[in-house]
């Protein structure tokens, strides 16, 4: 498996694969492009929902398929129908969607943005990265459930208690915005 | 499929969530931007951790999905929180977060 994409058609050729590959990984950038230049909040959602199928199968294909499960539950499920519901109670339409203001500052920003971006691909194409052929073979069992598990509760034990850690105080920080909003209204 | 050609496809969805951030006004596509930033981020980490055979990249490519939806979380709930005080939340003029 190292360094190979995995056959996602068992019974097809690794064009095929490939090809399905390459579709998911346009599949996201389009749909991302599409979510941010919607005006309505309702397809800037179900924009978000395609590119988070589309990532969740380049998981997949990467061999990861539990993290595409994790993808698909947390983004099409939780976050997504969080997202709805804040688009069914507060959809309107952009009324100036791009900002104006401060244009300068934005255009050194956005320059700044695609220097940055400029200088890695620039990395990425002259880097000397190994390529499939070089790369080690893969364990047995790499990309499974169990050997993410023991990683996560192994060495990575404290990074992920942390986090568990920030998702209460994000919960608690969600729950106190949500009241100082409603306090100042009142 | 080498592995240049996901970095290549995260670096594009990294700048697509870059753009957003910076270009638009209105706090949901800022979260919506956050969010296409640590997809690319996770997606970058899970074929680092494919062509390299190091679990540890899945596992940091699993907490940087829940970072992303942490963000949002947070994010939506601020954003309602504006959308209550004004009917555009423009991150401009948002004094939620002032002490």
């Amino acid at each position: 498996m190292g360094g190979e994409i995995v056959n996602l058609m068992p019974d097809s050729s690794h064009n095929a694969s490939a090809l399905v590959v390459v579709a998911l990984a346009c599949g996201s950038l389009v749909s991302s492009i599409v979510a941010i230049t919607r005006r309505t909040a309702l397809a800037t959602s179900l924009s978000m929902l395609a590119a988070s199928f589309c990532l969740a199968g380049l998981y997949a294909a990467l061999a990861w398929h539990f993290l595409g499960a994790i993808q698909i539950m947390l983004w099409g499920g939780a976050l997504l129908a969080f997202f709805v519901f804040n688009v069914i109670s507060l959809n309107r339409d952009d009324t100036e969607p791009v900002a104006l203001r401060g244009i300068v500052t934005r255009t050194v920003s956005l320059l700044a943005a695609f220097l940055t971006l400029f200088l890695v691909v620039r990395l990425v194409l002259v880097a000397p990265w190994p390529d499939a052929a070089s790369t080690q073979a893969a364990d047995e069992g790499t990309g499974s459930t169990a050997v993410l598990g023991r990683t996560m509760f192994g060495e990575l034990g404290v990074p992920v208690e942390l986090l568990a850690c920030g998702l209460l105080l994000a919960v608690v920080g969600a729950l106190s915005l949500t009241r100082v909003a409603s306090a100042e209204k009142d | 499929m080498p592995l240049i050609f996901f970095a290549v496809i995260a670096a594009a969805l990294y700048a697509v969530g870059l753009v957003s951030m910076i270009l638009r006004r209105n706090a949901l596509y800022v979260i919506v931007g956050v969010l296409l930033q640590s997809a690319a981020t996770g997606l970058l980490f899970a074929a680092f951790a494919h062509f390299f055979s190091r679990p540890q990249g899945a596992a940091m490519a699993m907490i940087v999905i829940a970072l992303g939806s942490l963000h949002a979380a947070v994010g939506f709930a601020a954003f309602t929180g504006l959308h209550k005080q004004h009917s555009a939340p423009n991150l401009d003029d948002s004094r939620l977060l002032k002490g």
